[in-house]
């Protein structure tokens, strides 16, 4: 048990996880799949935004038929990329698709920050300090 | 489905905040006791992807829309601990710098898309496989996440309702009606990607998977 790499230790982590009766799919490893899902991920969020209906969703529009849509609160603050436009910038395409990529951008940092302390360390990499 | 502030009465918006961190902390120390390290940048990837998406309303009828929320393909690709903890990093960066949800009722909003999404939808996919084998995965996978959709858009209504905002039955017949339309384009991302991503079927058989590991 002395040298175990991080493929080995995700075997031990999803057989623990079946254990506790988890049920799960195993998810791909393979690099490829992962760059089409970043990819798809930037062409949603920087071009395809832009074309997204503009109507109201579900919640909007179940609030404006039964007359509660004004109890909304106008924010009391400004947050740094309202309603997903980045102010100051006066290209509707442009103003859409780069607050998307931001967005997606943060949200791949914030979740890599997070969960990177919260995972199982491979062995081999503590032994060498 | 992203409530706005305004919408909930103080008592449900303590409420829902109370509930949405105890189910942040829960979900971060079961993420802890689970997560193997090639996970990290997968869970960080479909974070970014259930981001983007979101922003893809897609007309459902008349002038309405609707939006992928991603409690369900979160929670069946890396359990709804984990599913709780992506979502609310979705939440709270779209309350934060986008304006998109208020901040009184961002517990609610954890509580609703995140954590009943992830367990309804997680719930549901797993009973479907257990029911039928693990044949079907794709229909099972689409019913999960139209549930879970709708699931937590009756979240949604009840507390809109215990806020007196409007009755219940009106408030859920008007909820669930509606996100059981959007509850369809849920299910087709959410069989889609699923299928991309899913390396091999379940492991239904935890006797052999522990046999694996103690060969090792």
């Amino acid at each position: 048990m002395s040298m175990r790499d991080p493929v080995n230790e995700t075997k031990e982590r999803s057989a623990e996880r079946a254990d506790t009766g988890d049920v799960r799919v195993e998810v791909t490893g393979k690099k490829r799949k992962w760059l089409v899902m970043a990819i798809v991920t930037l062409l949603a969020a920087g071009i395809v935004s832009y074309f997204a209906s503009p109507h109201p969703d579900g919640l909007e529009r179940v609030a404006e038929d039964h007359g509660f849509l004004e109890k909304a609160n106008e924010p009391s603050w400004t947050a740094w990329i309202p309603d997903y436009e980045i102010p100051g910038i006066s290209s509707p395409m442009l103003k859409v698709g780069l607050a998307g990529v931001i967005g997606a951008a943060i949200l791949f940092g914030v979740l890599y920050a997070i969960s990177r302390p919260l995972s199982a360390k491979p062995r081999e990499e503590g032994r060498r300090e | 489905m992203h409530i706005p502030d305004g919408f909930l009465d103080a008592k449900a918006c303590i409420a829902t905040g109370a509930l949405g961190a105890g189910a942040i902390a829960y979900g971060l120390k079961k993420t802890k006791m689970t997560l193997a390290r090639p996970e990290v940048p997968k869970i960080a990837l479909i974070g970014a992807f259930i981001f983007a998406a979101q922003m893809l309303n897609f007309p459902v009828s008349g002038a309405t829309s609707g939006h992928f929320l991603g409690g369900a393909l979160a929670s069946i690709l890396f359990g709804p601990a984990v599913g709780v903890v992506i979502m609310s990093a979705v939440l709270i960066v779209q309350a934060l710098v986008f304006q998109d949800g208020g901040l009184t009722v961002l517990g609610a909003n954890i509580f609703c898309t995140g954590v009943i999404g992830s367990y309804v939808g997680y719930g549901v996919y797993r009973l479907g496989l257990t029911l039928l084998r693990g044949k079907a995965t794709k229909v099972v996978t689409f019913l999960a996440a139209w549930c879970s959709i709708v699931a937590a858009s009756c979240a949604v209504a009840v507390l809109l309702a215990w806020s007196g905002t409007f009755p219940l039955n009106v408030a859920l017949t008007a909820m669930a009606g509606w996100h059981s339309l959007i509850g369809i384009g849920e299910g087709l991302v959410t069989a889609l990607v699923v299928a991309y991503l899913a390396e091999r079927n379940v492991t239904f058989d935890s006797a052999s998977a522990s046999k694996e590991a103690s060969a090792v």
